[in-house]
């Protein structure tokens, strides 16, 4: 695996002025929209954390006005909810930091799979608020790709996006990873399968023309093929070089 | 007479904490974990103040307050945020918030809001009761 993906090189937006600017405007939007939700995550933490600490200075005061000795037990729960909050910032800061690499190479090798799962683990907050749930990534195998991994996740996000107005009736997105070799062994295609979709209808087209524009134009620059129309799924794929 | 509060938030472990430290300090707090649910016991229920998460699934803390006020309109509501920005805390204000905190936010501070909800409440049920006397009075032509 680690094959080149094919016309990455095509980086290159000179003379498309306007188009340069929309993907550098929604590559912005995408990491500001993304850095609230871990700000908000992590407030939300801070806050039971806060709150467990406060409850402890209140039954400490409680215990000196009563004369009464603290309830050893209700401390080591009230001391483990706040571990338990100082983890779940801590793994909220992780994911925040390794958003904040995606942007270090214009071109690097990464795991898809990972680079999906943290995409949807960002968006999952965003999703929630539509009452939408994104199931983790369904991948068996790893697959290494050679991309810009911050645009991947830009387009990614666009897609599922896309793909709130078309959510199936449970409001669960589903995304799988697969991957496919040609007969002469010289091509292999990578997907990635947004599923449990309603069909695309005319509406969803007028609603997202803007949007769908935007996707097709980051799939040009990073050499994807992305099907929006299939029955009940979205399916970009990565063309690979085998070596 | 304790203050009758209603807490909203999708964070239930907030939910349980908050609402304990809000009991030891005498008030009388009911928990939901969701705005449909906030909803439904603003229908049955009077409180003297709403606390409200802005940033909720489903329904976000402003669609909640607007129809928290819809229901009842001299329900008096304390917006909580993890999303401190100033447009949001203006609109909730335009929407008819009493009050917006960041979160996490002090409890001593947020007793006091809680205090002043009840005071203003209180005003405004009891214009409305004099209007409705004076209503009464000018019908009847005593």
């Amino acid at each position: 695996m680690g094959g080149q993906i094919e016309g990455l090189s095509k980086l290159d937006l000179e003379g498309k002025g306007l188009q340069r600017y929309d993907l550098q405007y929604s590559g912005l939007q995408y990491f500001g929209a993304m850095s609230a939700s871990i700000a908000h995550e992590i407030k939300n933490a801070l806050a039971i954390t806060n709150e467990n600490a406060g409850l402890l200075e209140d039954l400490s005061l409680i215990s000196i006005k009563n004369g009464q000795p603290l309830d050893s037990e209700r401390v080591a729960k009230l001391s483990k909810k706040m571990m338990d909050q100082i983890k779940r910032a801590d793994n909220i800061v992780k994911k925040m930091s390794r958003f904040a690499h995606s942007v270090d190479d214009p071109v690097k090798v990464v795991n898809l799979s990972e680079v999906v799962e943290l995409t949807l683990e960002l968006g999952r907050r965003s999703a929630s608020t539509k009452s939408i749930t994104l199931a983790p990534v369904c991948c068996d195998f790893p697959i290494s790709i050679e991309t810009n991994p911050f645009l991947l996740m830009n387009l990614l996000w666009l897609v599922i996006k896309s793909a709130f107005r078309r959510v199936n009736s449970d409001k669960k997105i589903e995304v799988e990873l697969s991957k496919s070799i040609s007969k002469d062994n010289k091509k292999g295609d990578v997907n990635i399968i947004i599923a449990n979709l309603l069909p695309y209808n005319l509406s969803c087209q007028c609603e997202e023309e803007n949007q769908k524009e935007l996707i097709i134009m980051l799939g040009n620059l990073l050499n994807l093929n992305i099907d929006m129309n299939s029955e009940d799924k979205i399916i970009i794929t990565i063309s690979q070089l085998t070596k | 007479m304790s203050e009758k509060i209603l807490l909203i938030d999708d964070e239930t472990e907030f939910l349980e904490i908050m609402s304990e430290r809000m009991q030891n300090r005498g008030m009388d707090v009911t928990t939901v974990a969701s705005a449909k649910d906030a909803l439904k016991k603003v229908q049955d229920e009077n409180y003297d103040a709403i606390i409200v998460d802005l940033m909720m699934p489903e329904m976000d803390g402003l669609e909640t307050l607007k129809a928290l006020k819809e229901i009842n309109p001299e329900v008096q509501i304390i917006m909580l945020t993890g999303h401190a920005t100033v447009e949001k805390g203006i609109e909730a204000m335009k929407l008819g918030a009493m009050d917006l905190l960041e979160k996490p936010a002090d409890l001593n501070s947020l007793s006091e809001k809680i205090h002043k909800a009840k005071a203003r409440k209180m005003i405004l049920v009891e214009k409305k009761t004099e209007e409705k006397i004076k209503n009464i009075i000018s019908s009847k032509g005593w």
